[in-house]
């Protein structure tokens, strides 16, 4: 076989092999490629009549506009906080449930293992509908607790208080996410060598010890990859979850990027500068996975993403 | 599954054991601490259940609700009495079964053939596909895209998008690449064509990274409602999506002071049942699979 064949040669031997990746590329390329010609918009003062081609250009206003408007610059900081909050606080409590999973008992693994999985695979309107119960200023079990057993006086509204909203949204991603984080760290540490463990008894190490130097030890490869991952979505916010418990009381503290472009965009038809807010989270977060891919490659050259 | 890729095997003896066969504080800590993970991952679970079929009556009369009490169907009959409920779940069952058996064809499709070593082009392909997972358009661009399409309210809308995701298309790619690459090469000297390898050897022999993808895409489908909502009309609408907007209407019922027999949260508490027991009837039957391949695509995507 000759090293390089020419293009017209391998189509035609290998016809059947591009028919076969046919399907799936068209789709990419219209639907995840496509829409990158619609981020033009962003630069046009866009009328849906006219299109594209005929709207009047207007530069870099709407990025102006959105660097001065007080509402987006809102969005952006709900955005970092509650990314940030549900990092700090899904990302330990994962590798810490994965600790603990891995000491326990077979069955009783088992039994945790399935329960903290589960969240995983509803969908944020199932969630949010179970939610509002739990959290109900009338109802909600949690409100009953602790009015009931902590002697709380008033009730919180914790799905339209200020105080309140973030931390649900924070928490809540640990609710679901973690025992998914929990299970990734799991499978690393099967593949830790058994005889380290044996080694390690031998010289006295306790079953604390065994968990630190040993087991945590063995695993810092797959944390460090999964920070980078995470850190690749801390300006990408967590849209679904948001749009499905938000409302205008609490525009203050959840409003997100996305829900605050998808209502000036789809609400208020101001395309064009939503448009431009899409534009600057997509390049912002692309720069940070880069960066922190650069910096870990750099650090350990097994740890980067790709 | 796990356990067994956790503990050492049977005969040979090791002498670390990851659990405590003897009494130990440190072992009733860490099972406590479990205990209270379990209770807060599945507690809501039987408290939407519980409030669900709590009768109206001991709903009102009672201050605490956190426990069952009392038995009734009253709220899933209202749910199910819905006339436009059953068209609904019709949608969404032409839309799992249509979308996934085009989705997880095309990507085990793809996969397949980006997989071939001499394939022209691969490098290539691997950039087109690994783009989108690190750089989208936003939503309106998407949604203004979608129109200039025409298809707006179109079935299709429902499909296509999502037809091959990057990201499983990777996790198959890595598996087939690790797949013994003898037996195709040998069979294509045979003279097989590529499709026929396809569907006689590669799809029957890789059918764990098939129930994966088929799980994923699946409960996608399911799942899927913001995109839903916004892109077609009502008659197209899939279960969980028209479920979810009976919420707002009772909500508006409420408002309106009328219909004062029943307790708006055991309804919503019904809601999320039917949304939540169709995942949990299939969820034991794959879950095996599942687990295996949610931990390849976390590894290798």
């Amino acid at each position: 076989m000759p090293a390089r064949r020419t293009l017209a040669r391998s189509l035609r031997k290998d016809w059947v092999l591009y028919f076969m990746l046919l399907p799936g590329v068209i789709a990419i390329l219209l639907f995840n490629y496509g829409p990158m010609f619609g981020l033009s918009v962003a630069f046009l003062n866009y009328n849906p009549i006219l299109g594209i081609a005929k709207s009047k250009f207007v530069g870099f206003k709407y990025f102006a506009d959105a660097i001065g408007d007080s509402a987006f610059r809102q969005a952006l900081v709900n955005t970092v906080v509650i990314k940030v909050g549900q990092t700090l606080v899904t990302f330990p409590c994962s590798i810490i449930l994965a600790l603990l999973l891995n000491e326990a008992r077979p069955w009783y693994k088992k039994t945790v293992q399935t329960s903290t999985i589960l969240p995983f695979f509803l969908s944020w309107i199932a969630i949010a509908a179970m939610f509002s119960d739990l959290l109900s200023p009338t109802s909600g079990v949690v409100n009953e607790v602790l009015m009931k057993g902590f002697g709380m006086q008033k009730p919180i509204a914790f799905l339209s208080s200020n105080d309140w909203f973030r931390w649900v949204i924070i928490f809540q991603d640990t609710w679901k996410m973690a025992g998914y984080f929990a299970l990734i760290y799991l499978s690393a540490i099967a593949g830790i060598d058994p005889a380290i463990y044996e080694a390690a008894t031998l010289d006295g190490c306790g079953r604390w010890r065994k968990i630190w130097y040993v087991t945590l030890a063995g695993i810092r490869t797959t944390i460090a990859t999964m920070l980078v991952l995470l850190m690749g979505y801390l300006i990408i916010g967590p849209f679904e979850q948001v749009f499905a418990q938000y409302n205008s009381a609490v525009y203050n503290t959840g409003d997100v990027i996305e829900t605050f472009a998808f209502r000036l965009g789809l609400t208020s038809q101001k395309y064009g500068f939503a448009t431009a807010i899409g534009l600057m989270q997509g390049i912002v977060a692309c720069v940070i996975v880069l960066v922190t891919n650069f910096f870990v490659k750099r650090s350990e050259s097994s740890v980067s993403v790709f | 599954m796990q356990d067994k890729m956790v503990l050492p095997s049977k005969p040979t003896k090791i002498a670390y054991r990851p659990y405590f066969r003897h009494f130990s504080m440190g072992g009733v800590v860490i099972n406590a601490l479990l205990g209270v993970v379990l209770v807060l991952t599945a507690y809501p679970f039987l408290y939407a259940l519980f409030l669900s079929v709590m009768p109206y009556n001991k709903f009102v009369s009672s201050s605490l609700h956190f426990l069952p009490n009392g038995f009734t169907l009253t709220y899933f009959a209202q749910i199910l009495q819905n006339a436009k409920l059953p068209k609904a779940f019709l949608m969404s069952l032409i839309r799992v079964a249509t979308g996934t058996t085009l989705n997880v064809t095309c990507t085990l499709l793809a996969a397949f053939a980006a997989s071939r070593a001499h394939l022209r082009g691969r490098r290539f392909l691997g950039i087109l596909f690994i783009i989108p997972m690190f750089f989208g358009a936003g939503l309106i661009p998407y949604y203004l895209t979608i129109r200039a399409y025409g298809l707006i309210n179109n079935f299709w809308v429902l499909i296509l998008p999502g037809l091959v995701s990057p990201m499983w298309f990777f996790v198959a790619r890595a598996a087939l690449v690790d797949y013994p690459q003898d037996i195709i090469e040998a069979t294509f000297i045979d003279g097989a064509g590529y499709f026929r390898i396809f569907w006689q050897i590669v799809w029957p022999t890789n059918l764990p990274i098939i129930a994966t993808l088929a799980m994923m895409y699946g409960i996608g489908h399911w799942n899927e409602y913001f995109w839903t909502r916004i892109l077609v009309n009502q008659n197209l609408w899939t279960a969980p999506v028209f479920l979810y907007s009976m919420l707002n209407e009772t909500e508006m019922v409420r408002n309106l002071g009328l219909n004062i027999q029943m307790a708006p949260e055991s309804f919503t508490a019904a809601v999320a049942c039917s949304l939540i027991i169709p995942v949990l009837l299939i969820y034991p039957f794959v879950q095996k699979f599942v687990i295996k391949g949610l931990v390849l695509g976390a590894v290798k995507g």
